[in-house]
């Protein structure tokens, strides 16, 4: 009896301290859904925009309203934290998902923003990093529009959005440069009302901007990469989709080492009037220029592996062609070969 | 000391005596068969125009004579034409009972015994439908108060041989007569004997209820779920019985106890059985869905809106934000408040007679569903939460108890400690429910331990083509000590 | 506890199993394993393998080993030898459970509160008896294989091939990963004094739970390189990276879910171990001292858990491991000892 007089009495304490005891309220939070990092002179200005709840009777629950807050420092962290005294509530970054980097920024410091960003115990591994360039921060951080750039981003992030484009979270950078010593960025191009799409893919390296792609190389490379699902194909007023695209790889090691790769894919939405053998030539005329035109800037000239191919001759002799990969000797004129198959459904 | 038997004046003297001149003690005096003989009956449970019928009557036109009662006695045992069924009563002690019983006493002066008859005439309740066990198909009969009458409901259901209905006495000033019943071929014997053990050990002032024995045939009476199970349904009894349990009834209330229970039985009902088995499946899952939601979701609500609110979906943490800035109390007090408020409300509508109950409804409606939220009391998402919670808990009715007192626990749990006092809470349920046995039954069985009769007839159901190939018995349960399968026929 | 409560290999299997996997998914104090996943699958079945050989001598003593070493003074110290070791693991146990508490959240619940909750909780589940935690463990079985089947389902649009490191000298890499990643887990310990409370009959053996415990690792490691690449090298748990990174239509974090059944595996853990040290001091404790073993062992792995607190000895897991090793060989032995001379 003793007993449960004394559970009854640890329950009712328990009762008693509702409220009392309490961590910080969802009304007291700001949900911070996008983080800008740029550069002022040497420090790091960091820009949040976060949403918290509307003020307001019972009749407008469910409305939220945009904070915006921005702090410097010498470090990332010193930054945000700056930036977090902005806020009047108290910042929740768990649902963030959303890196914005300055262009100026990610090429000197990218490194040092990721590794602060990746770090575990901080960890946001999923959030989407992208750069953009400072001229547009005003109209990527407009009050009017911030809700639906947001949504734009995250439709981009989640692979909902119908403008597709490669998004890089977090942890497909090689922080520690064992495989890949270059960051691959896509960079934001900000239009009407909240709208946003990817207009280049950077590559940087030591510091610097090694190479910048655009139009249809940036698709291919979209495509390679396993960022987009379809090509949008365009010549003069004809236009198509080609979607169910598929890469086929096959390593040849008999004397020079040879990859070939295959793209197949169908085309569904032919315009009226266009031979489908002609579509179909023309189609792939055009993809294995633009992989030429790819190959040559990024593997040829500035010597990286952004789609990883050297993986596909590791997996036939790692000691060989890795020694090669690591000495940049591994790929040369004749070392690819690329032809895409294309079908045209009448 | 036992009362010895004596003349009959002697002996309708110490009946008065017993009955301490109760108005309700009727003797009715005569000379039959050249015997002073006594009618005695308790008025209102026994009927006089019975004892007048059966057994006065035709006596007065009996044409043999008799010295002294034990004859007389013995004639109507054994040669009489007198349409009753005597049964001897050989104690006076006996004879009292039978009176309080409802059943009439013929004493023959002279004679060492009594005859008792039945002549019970007195007012009750006939078998109607089933309050809280309401099913779409099947029958709807429900016991009745009188145990007799219950015995013979299931005699109806249960012809074959093997059907065994012992009775009993309990309760020291109500001597309330107790059935045990059960199916000899298929009792599991330990079974049987455990539970009159442990009936024998009763020693209660007044048995009114077979709830009453509940707590003596539980290993543990004050542990949240209850290992022994109610049923007023005639049909849901036989089908236990004939599964080798055993079901406890008492004299004076329509609810039989049914031991062992297990935790899935919770989740059934007779119409799965005249259901289709997908839909009878379908309906199970739901069920136990909605107990995981009636106990879980405030708790959960609570600790996640407070703890690890990254867990709801964007546009709902906006709101449920929102909300909670909009009232006053903080979501864990909100919480604890509006679960309250609907077990008030409930008990309200539950107590009150029926011409004043619907109001409860509408008052409960409009002040805690309509106005507190438009004034800005209490917030939409734990009202939304709580009512879900509810109606969840609605489902499973004989677990209504437990969900009650656990969805408190957890509402404290969440909001003090957040995931950590959810799994904290969540596990010691879990250890609390799956150490209960029942007469060295899992409680929890055929869940953990796992056996194929959770997919036979325990979450899922199975059809009656696949189920009439194998006898079941409790016995077969996993995890049941000393189980023998009976097998495939 | 109540005498003559016995357990089917069934479910001694999902005790141990637990108890062992949880330890693959949270571990806050670990380093990172640098190493792809090319060298760890392979060093872990040499691994495995090397557990089947360390406890075969044992499973030849056949069963009541633990009761014939009760009966000797030698075994006798053997068996405080696996008490000891089963109480520093708890106590270990309970600062990862804490720590990885604190990393995966928000707010932070001080030790000296979390201590006596989680105490109170292995005291309740091992004096109710070794049959509802055997049950329980069930239960708990079945919501972790459907938070690792959601893990690996939310992550599945992520996987690239491509992300396989391929090792140059995958044997040198492998023998160098087996030296340093063997280890032997406490809880096989617990599960040799359970098996003693086990029922004979059909049902998993050391085997199958060995096979078992490597293919959970293949899915986790194969899983982790697939989607992480070479990030996954520098978390401490990868998998609860992946947790956090898999989302399921609009429910983009659900890595708190994961966190939560995680967790009960970790605290099934503890009452497992609690259970085993339970039933050796039932051995080794005087008749009128028996009735104390339950708190005894709560308030000994609390102290354990206590001093780890104050300072969490890194080299922790090796020392359990020559413990563990020590304990088992010292077992197989005196077991064999008293049954040749019975």
């Amino acid at each position: 009896m003793r007993r449960h007089a004394a559970l009854l009495a640890a329950l009712s304490l328990c009762l008693a301290l509702t409220g009392c005891w309490q961590p910080v309220s969802l009304a007291e939070r700001a949900v911070v859904k996008m983080i800008c990092v740029s550069l002022h002179g040497e420090q790091y200005e960091v820009k949040l925009a976060a949403y918290v709840a509307a003020d307001g009777d019972a009749e407008s629950q469910g409305e939220s309203k945009t904070v915006f807050a921005e702090g410097r420092g010498d470090a990332v962290r010193t930054a945000l934290l700056d930036a977090q005294e902005g806020i009047q509530q108290q910042a929740f970054y768990a649902q963030n998902e959303l890196l914005l980097v300055e262009e100026q920024a990610a090429r000197s410091r990218l490194q040092e923003i990721l590794t602060y960003f990746s770090e575990e115990r901080s960890s946001r591994p999923n959030m989407a990093v992208f750069a953009y360039r400072a001229e547009e921060e005003e109209q990527l951080l407009d009050k009017e529009n911030i809700e639906k750039t947001v949504e734009n981003l995250e439709k981009m992030k989640n692979g909902d959005s119908v403008r597709g484009g490669l998004t890089q979270m977090i942890y497909r950078f090689d922080l520690k440069g064992e495989r890949q010593d270059f960051f691959l960025l896509p960079r934001l191009q900000a239009g009407e009302e909240g709208a946003v799409e990817t207009d280049r893919l950077l590559f940087l390296r030591g510091g610097r901007e090694v190479l910048s792609l655009k139009g249809e190389e940036k698709t291919l490379a979209e495509l390679l990469l396993g960022g987009a699902e379809s090509y949008q194909y365009q010549n003069g007023e004809d236009s198509c989709t080609v979607s169910d695209l598929r890469t086929a790889f096959s390593v040849s090691a008999q004397g020079t080492p040879q990859l070939s790769v295959r793209l197949s894919g169908e085309v569904r939405d032919a315009p009226a009037g266009c031979a489908p053998e002609a579509l179909e030539s023309s189609v792939e005329r055009r993809l294995e220029e633009t992989f030429s035109s790819l190959y040559q800037k990024c593997y040829l000239e500035q010597e990286l592996d952004p789609f990883q191919f050297g993986w596909w001759f590791e997996t036939r002799d790692a000691r060989r062609y890795g020694a090669l990969l690591r000495e940049k000797k591994l790929f040369g004129e004749d070392t690819l070969s690329f032809d895409a198959v294309i079908t045209v459904d009448p | 000391m036992a009362q010895q038997w004596g003349s009959l004046s002697e002996n309708l003297e110490w009946l008065q005596e017993q009955f301490g001149g109760s108005v309700d003690f009727y003797v009715k005096e005569a000379q039959l068969c050249g015997t002073s003989c006594a009618v005695c009956l308790c008025d209102d449970l026994a009927g006089i125009e019975i004892a007048w019928n059966m057994l006065l009557r035709p006596l007065q036109y009996e044409k043999q004579r008799f010295e002294g009662g034990e004859a007389l006695l013995q004639y109507l045992s054994g040669a009489s034409g007198v349409a009753f069924s005597p049964t001897p009563v050989k104690t006076m002690e006996d004879v009292f009972a039978n009176l309080s019983a409802g059943n009439g006493v013929f004493l023959a002066d002279g004679a060492g015994q009594a005859f008792s008859f039945a002549a019970q005439s007195f007012a009750q309740r006939s078998p109607g439908e089933p309050d809280s066990e309401v099913n779409v198909y099947g029958s709807k009969e429900a016991f009745c108060d009188v145990l007799r009458r219950n015995m013979g409901l299931i005699r109806r259901r249960v012809r074959s041989e093997g059907l065994v209905i012992e009775t009993l006495k309990a309760g020291r000033y109500t001597q309330t007569e107790i059935a045990l019943i059960y199916h000899r071929d298929l009792v599991d014997r330990r079974l049987l004997r455990g539970v009159k053990k442990r009936l024998e050990k009763v020693r209660l002032q007044m048995v009114f209820d077979s709830g009453y024995l509940a707590p003596f045939l539980e290993n543990n009476p004050y542990s949240l779920f209850s290992c022994v199970g109610l049923t007023e349904r005639p049909d849901t009894l036989c089908a236990k019985v004939c599964e080798g349990k055993v079901a406890v009834m008492a004299d004076g209330t329509p609810y039989a106890v049914l031991v062992p229970f297990f935790f899935t039985e919770n989740f059934q009902c007779m119409d799965d059985y005249s259901s289709r088995p997908y839909y009878a499946s379908f309906i199970r899952i739901m069920k136990y869905i909605a107990f995981f939601t009636a106990v879980l979701l405030p708790g959960i609500f609570v600790a996640v809106a407070n703890f690890t609110p990254e867990l709801l979906p964007g546009q709902l943490l906006y709101k449920v934000a929102a909300s909670e800035a909009a009232t006053p109390l903080p979501l864990f007090l909100e919480a604890i408040f509006v679960n309250i408020l609907l077990e008030i409300v409930k008990e309200a509508g539950l107590r009150l007679p029926k011409a004043i109950g619907h109001s409860v409804s509408l008052v409960a409606a409009l002040i805690v569903g309509d106005a507190a939220i438009k004034f800005g009391i209490l917030g939409s998402p734990v009202v939304i939460m709580a009512a879900i919670s509810s109606i969840c808990g609605f489902v499973v009715p004989s677990l209504y108890q437990p969900i009650t007192i656990l969805r408190m626990l957890f509402i404290l749990a969440g909001g003090l400690l957040g995931p950590l006092g959810i799994v904290l809470l969540l596990m010691m349920t879990f250890f609390n429910i799956c150490s209960i046995n029942s007469f060295g039954m899992p409680y929890t069985a055929p869940l953990t331990p796992y056996g194929a009769e959770s997919l036979r007839d325990g979450v899922l159901r199975m059809s009656w083509q696949r189920m009439q190939g194998h006898v079941f018995t409790v016995e077969d349960l996993p995890g049941v000590k000393g189980g023998r399968r009976r097998g495939k026929r | 506890m109540g005498n003559g409560d016995l357990i089917s290999r069934r479910q001694l299997f999902c005790c141990v199993y637990l108890s062992m996997v949880v330890e693959m998914l949270i571990k806050p104090f670990s380093r990172p394993v640098d190493l792809p996943a090319q060298v760890l699958i392979p060093a872990a079945a040499v691994n495995l393998l090397l557990l089947w050989l360390v406890l075969t001598p044992l499973g030849a003593a056949r069963s009541g080993a633990v009761a014939r070493a009760g009966g000797t003074l030698p075994g006798r110290m053997v068996l405080v030898l696996m008490a000891a070791t089963l109480l520093l693991s708890g106590g270990g146990t309970l600062n990862e459970a804490n720590g990885f508490l604190s990393f995966t959240g928000d707010w932070q619940l001080s030790f000296f509160w979390f201590l006596p909750l989680v105490l109170a909780l292995v005291y309740y589940a091992v004096r109710l008896g070794i049959e509802g935690v055997a049950r329980v463990s069930g239960v708990v079985f079945v919501l972790f294989l459907l938070s690792i089947g959601v893990v690996v389902i939310s992550n599945l649009r992520e996987m690239r091939l491509q992300n396989l490191a391929v090792e140059a000298q995958p044997f040198m890499d492998t023998a160098k990963a087996v030296g340093q990643g063997f280890s032997f887990s406490p809880a096989l310990l617990a599960g040799i004094v359970l098996s003693e409370k086990t029922q004979r009959g059909r049902g998993p053996r050391l085997a199958h739970l060995l096979a078992a415990l490597f293919a959970t690792y293949f899915v986790f490691t194969m899983v982790s390189e697939l989607v992480l690449g070479g990030f996954a090298t520098a978390q401490r748990q990868p998998v609860y990276t992946l947790a956090r990174i898999g989302g399921l239509s609009v429910f983009r974090r659900l890595d708190s879910l994961h966190s939560s059944i995680w967790l009960m595996a970790l605290v099934l853990k503890l009452v497992v171990e609690g259970a085993a040290v339970e039933l050796l001091l039932r051995r080794l404790l005087p008749a009128r001292w028996q009735k104390y073993g339950v708190a005894l062992t709560a308030g000994l792995t609390g102290a354990a858990g206590l001093l780890f607190h104050f300072s969490f000895p890194t080299g922790l897991r090796r020392w359990l491991t020559a413990a563990g090793v020590l304990a088992v060989l010292l077992l197989a032995l005196v077991s064999r000892k008293e049954k040749k001379r019975v």
